[in-house]
């Protein structure tokens, strides 16, 4: 098998354009996609969708007067509308097609996959939500820099958000370019623009409002789909999960061992490593920028418990899909090509599934909904990514906090832009990786740097700029350098023989570090400086509690 | 710690109210035991599948293929969207109206919403 890949990896990244161009179409046509290729239907819902964001767009860019309209809506989203938009965020293209395909492939790891995803918003509710609504402005560095040195820290904690965001954005990106190619036979290179050209138009002109609407709109979308096809699925076994699970052991090749753990987790490292990335879920930027966009911390806690019960019912039913594909699937030949491998590759079972249990129209609107899902959640990454340059770097490092409002907003959007091209280059570079892996990436590397510096700044008396900084940038290197010496990368996209690092995710090691080097640094740091960021605490503590002097708090 | 403790006006006053140092010694315990519960819950959970599969395996009733694996893996979903739940219908009925009572108590001085 290494034979095999030591030399294709390789001609592949030299030549990504080259292969996309010729593979594309050569795949489409060897598979021959039957019926669930490029029917009316599909394209109709596909275009209802498209027609649908932009009209919101268009509202919202109506509305986008100042900088809090355009970075935090505003401050007028509900809890519950927060609480979808979040739920939205996390119910990404990984969370549908990679997840339900993953519980396809291998059962029961999926469902762990799935708990991962889910566990890290209790971890903000508890730590974050409200102390987050209380001491930010925008963005979750404001958060951290309340009381440390802006400079530095912004410089530091935007490169943690951007390194985030990027990597994030690679999964989003291959996993649209594959939907698209599959469903409507378009090359996999037009469809990465398209995603990054839609996507462009709601955050330039829309911001934050129109990203957080896009949102809610596919979050509603997505639950009521995924009902759907769920309850079809059980109704196939007389709604009894016992006759569902006995089939689908018959019918995989696992057999019994679909049931239990195995496959990805069968050594402990690994699994931990997994399992703390709970924590990275709870430092995604672009999720924390949502509680933001609320009018308090009431609000902002509201909105986490209805995330929770939304992505939590999501993922269930998620394994649900994964189990009653296996099932469904299984003797309709028109899923799979000749090999008997599941047509347009391991994302695409639950759109198979679609198709089987609702026919064109609802396959056509899952694909619909699928693709709005990558278009919200790659806005939402987008906007995050823009704030970090326009608000954290330019407005408050560059400017001083001097920044005329219009050209605050003018690099935004042309960041915006920036990401968009960035976002489709490395969605080419990327697109034979598993999209649950790639997010996985972002979240381990939030995990080890936005994570350890967003608690100590919000909970420990005792962080310092220099921990912050330097400890957080150690620790930013490590896990970068981890990740790209592990097998996903430095096997199959390098073209290496063997991994240097031999695990998937080094978070085993590098969210202990990171929480160490930032906590020895910080008590080792004697400056001035750092005296009066240690007694500037009680302060930052009493807003963070009270949320007293937040604007829009003490109006009522 | 005695660095510099500059703290005005409204600031002052909430911190030296016995209210304030009484809310936030509540809170602290409160979020923190459901932090840990639910960290327990996970990771033990993680701990099981990493260490004793096996356990997974049994299934959930006689004879059945549904194993105690599911069950526990749907139980951890939901019994940490029921933390959330407690969590915040607490911090809504009684912290949020102690805060606004210091709120008041204190005093609003309009400097500090500059």
């Amino acid at each position: 098998m290494k034979k095999e890949r030591s030399d294709s990896p390789r001609s592949r990244l030299l030549f990504p354009a080259l292969l996309l161009t010729a593979c594309a179409p050569a795949c489409a046509a060897s598979t021959g996609v039957p019926d669930t290729g490029v029917s009316p239907a599909a394209i109709a819902m596909f275009i209802g969708v498209v027609v649908m964001t932009l009209l919101i767009t268009g509202w919202a860019a109506r509305r986008i007067h100042s900088r809090t309209d355009y970075y935090a809506a505003g401050r007028g989203i509900s809890g519950l509308q927060n609480g979808l938009a979040i739920a939205g965020d996390y119910m990404s293209a990984g969370g549908l097609l990679g997840m339900s395909g993953l519980v396809y492939l291998t059962g029961y790891d999926g469902l762990v996959f799935c708990i991962v995803s889910v566990m890290g918003m209790p971890v903000i509710l508890f730590l974050f939500a409200e102390k987050l609504r209380n001491l930010g402005e925008y963005t979750f560095v404001d958060v951290v820099s309340f009381r440390l040195s802006h400079t530095p820290v912004r410089i530091f904690a935007s490169c943690c958000s951007l390194t985030v965001v990027i990597v994030y954005l690679i999964g989003q990106m291959v996993g649209a370019g594959k939907l698209i190619q599959v469903l409507f036979q378009i090359p996999y290179m037009y469809a990465v623009m398209l995603v990054g050209v839609l996507m462009g138009i709601y955050v330039v002109f829309g911001g934050m409002l129109a990203t957080t609407w896009v949102q809610i709109t596919k979050a509603v979308l997505i639950l009521l789909g995924v009902s759907y096809m769920a309850l079809m699925i059980l109704a196939t076994f007389g709604f009894s999960f016992e006759t569902l699970f006995t089939r689908a052991v018959e019918l995989h090749r696992l057999g019994s061992d679909l049931m239990v753990p195995g496959g990805f987790f069968n050594e402990p490292v690994s699994l931990i490593s997994f399992c703390l990335l709970i924590f990275g879920v709870a430092g995604l930027p672009h999720v924390l920028m949502r509680f933001f966009t609320v009018a308090d911390a009431r609000a902002a806690r509201k909105s986490i418990f209805f995330a929770t019960g939304f992505v939590g019912y999501f993922y269930l039913l998620t394994f649900i899909l994964g189990m009653g594909a296996i099932v469904i699937l299984a003797d309709q030949g028109q899923y799979f090509d000749a090999a008997g491998q599941v047509i347009g590759g391991s994302n695409m079972p639950a759109i198979h599934l679609a198709h089987a249990v609702g026919g064109d129209y609802f396959m056509g609107f899952i694909s619909a909904v699928a693709f709005a899902t990558i278009l919200a959640v790659v806005a939402g990454l987008t906007i995050s990514a823009a704030s970090a340059v326009s608000h954290d770097l330019y407005a408050r490092v560059i400017c001083k906090g001097l920044a005329p409002e219009k050209t605050e907003l003018m690099i935004s959007r042309a960041t915006v832009i920036a990401v968009g091209v960035i976002a489709v280059i490395l969605g080419m570079l990327f697109q034979y990786e598993n999209i649950a892996f790639l997010n996985g990436f972002a979240i381990c590397i939030a995990a080890c740097t936005n994570f350890p510096i967003l608690v100590l700044a919000i909970f420990w008396r005792g962080l310092t700029t220099r921990g912050a900084v330097i400890g957080g940038s150690l620790s930013l290197v490590l896990t970068v350098s981890l990740l790209v010496m592990s097998p996903a990368v430095w096997v199959n996209i390098l073209g290496y023989e063997e991994a240097l690092f031999p695990y998937a995710f080094p978070t085993i090691f590098t969210l202990p570090f990171a929480f160490f080097i930032i906590w020895v640094l910080s008590v080792t740091d004697r400056s001035a400086r750092a005296g009066r960021e240690r007694g500037a605490f009680n302060s930052q503590f009493i807003r963070s509690e009270t949320g007293v002097g937040v604007d829009g708090v003490s109006s009522h | 710690m005695n660095d510099a403790p500059e703290l005005q006006g409204q600031d002052a006053r909430i911190w030296t109210s016995a209210k304030f140092q009484e809310l936030v010694k509540r809170r602290r315990v409160f979020m923190w035991s459901l932090f840990l519960l639910t960290c327990l819950l996970f990771f033990g959970y993680t701990f099981v599948v990493a260490f004793v599969p096996t356990l997974l395996a049994v299934p959930a009733w006689p004879g059945a293929v549904t194993n105690i694996g599911i069950v526990a893996g749907a139980a951890v979903i939901i019994v940490s969207f029921i933390l959330t739940g407690i969590y915040v219908y607490r911090a809504n009925r009684e912290f949020d109206r102690v805060i606004r009572e210091i709120i008041t108590e204190t005093g609003d001085d309009e400097e500090g919403t500059v």
